[in-house]
């Protein structure tokens, strides 16, 4: 008899995909007011996951439980995700300030034992500090295995067959439940939730609570020193002849 | 107004929202959408109105989930 999966799904609040982000005046990050906030993309196929997994082994999944870490406005995400599908969701509301992923898995790792999780979906990374470290640390401190960067998931009873996108190729692991899944962009196509969904997401559960609540403490490891574009990319030559383009490219030392 | 017509302005301005560039532009485009089939109220020609209606509802969908999509695509793995 396999036990139950309850999955739990860590999702952020970022600068939507489609934008293109502006350096502050100060050159310490990006310029977030007035611009619109999205799910992570691959927070959004993370959950996009755990739904479709819950829909094909509707006996053995228990429950989705969706968490976000942010400011109080990751509401919205989190409406998102209910709306999409997930069961229930907490807030951990930190405040405006952005958190370094080891803070972040210290609170997941809370929110796991609290929600007694047994199979972690989320992101391979955030499209805004790509830091692409949080599975992978949540992973170390639970001492569970994980499956990073996958691109097909399969479950069987207690057994998770993944197939991870590597370097020219694929890899496909099979590891018993506890896991940590980090989601490739491949993995799934997220639906945009639609009103109807969205209205009935109202009345699912939402809890918001503090950091202190888990007796974690944020404090900052890193200092942000400088933010800056990549250089602009300098204007090309016309060339009128064959022969100047020979020319040109000798001059360059390309021939 | 049918019940149906209405849920179905709902969705699709819910959907406008998203749309990329000024969301009062696409709203009067959805408006008039709607009032240049206003004599329609029943039957097979409302039938064909709504379907239209829902068939755009999922392109938007579609596009939305390309847009994000792409945009990732072209950022991290082009």
């Amino acid at each position: 008899m396999s036990s139950k999966i309850r999955i739990l799904v860590p999702v952020k609040r970022v600068i939507d995909a489609a934008l293109k982000p502006r350096i502050n005046k100060t050159n310490t990050g990006v310029e977030s007011k007035g611009v619109k906030f999205s799910m992570n993309p691959f927070c959004d196929i993370a959950v996009e996951e755990a739904v479709k997994i819950k829909e094909a082994h509707k006996e053995a999944v228990e429950s989705i439980h969706a968490v976000s870490i942010g400011p109080s406005k990751a509401q919205d995400i989190l409406r998102t995700a209910l709306a999409k599908g997930v069961d229930t969701s907490t807030l951990v509301d930190v405040g405006e300030q952005e958190i370094e992923p080891l803070q972040v898995s210290k609170l997941l790792k809370k929110v796991v034992e609290q929600k007694d999780s047994n199979l972690v979906i989320l992101g391979k990374q955030a499209i805004d500090d790509d830091s692409n470290q949080t599975g992978q640390m949540l992973a170390g401190l639970l001492g569970w295995p994980q499956a990073t960067n996958a691109s097909k998931v399969v479950v069987e009873g207690d057994f998770v067959t993944v197939t991870r996108e590597v370097d020219g190729g694929a890899e496909t692991i099979r590891a018993k439940l506890p896991l940590i899944i980090t989601t490739d962009l491949r993995l799934n196509e997220p639906k945009f939730v639609t009103l109807p969904k969205m209205m009935k997401a109202k009345k699912k559960p939402l809890e918001i609570v503090k950091p202190d609540a888990y007796g974690v403490t944020i404090e900052e490891r890193l200092e942000i020193l400088k933010v800056e574009e990549p250089p602009a990319r300098s204007a090309g030559v016309k060339v009128s002849s064959v022969d100047e383009l020979v020319s040109k490219l000798q001059e360059l030392k390309a021939l | 107004m049918n019940p149906k017509v209405r849920q179905l302005y709902k969705d699709l301005l819910w959907l406008a929202k998203n749309y990329p560039g000024d969301y009062p532009k696409i709203r009067d485009k959805l408006h008039d959408g709607f009032i240049r089939n206003a004599r329609v109220s029943s039957g097979e020609e409302l039938e064909k109105c709504l379907e239209h209606g829902e068939f755009i509802a999922k392109e938007l969908q579609s596009l939305y989930f390309l847009r994000t999509y792409r945009a990732v695509k072209r950022n991290y793995y082009d």
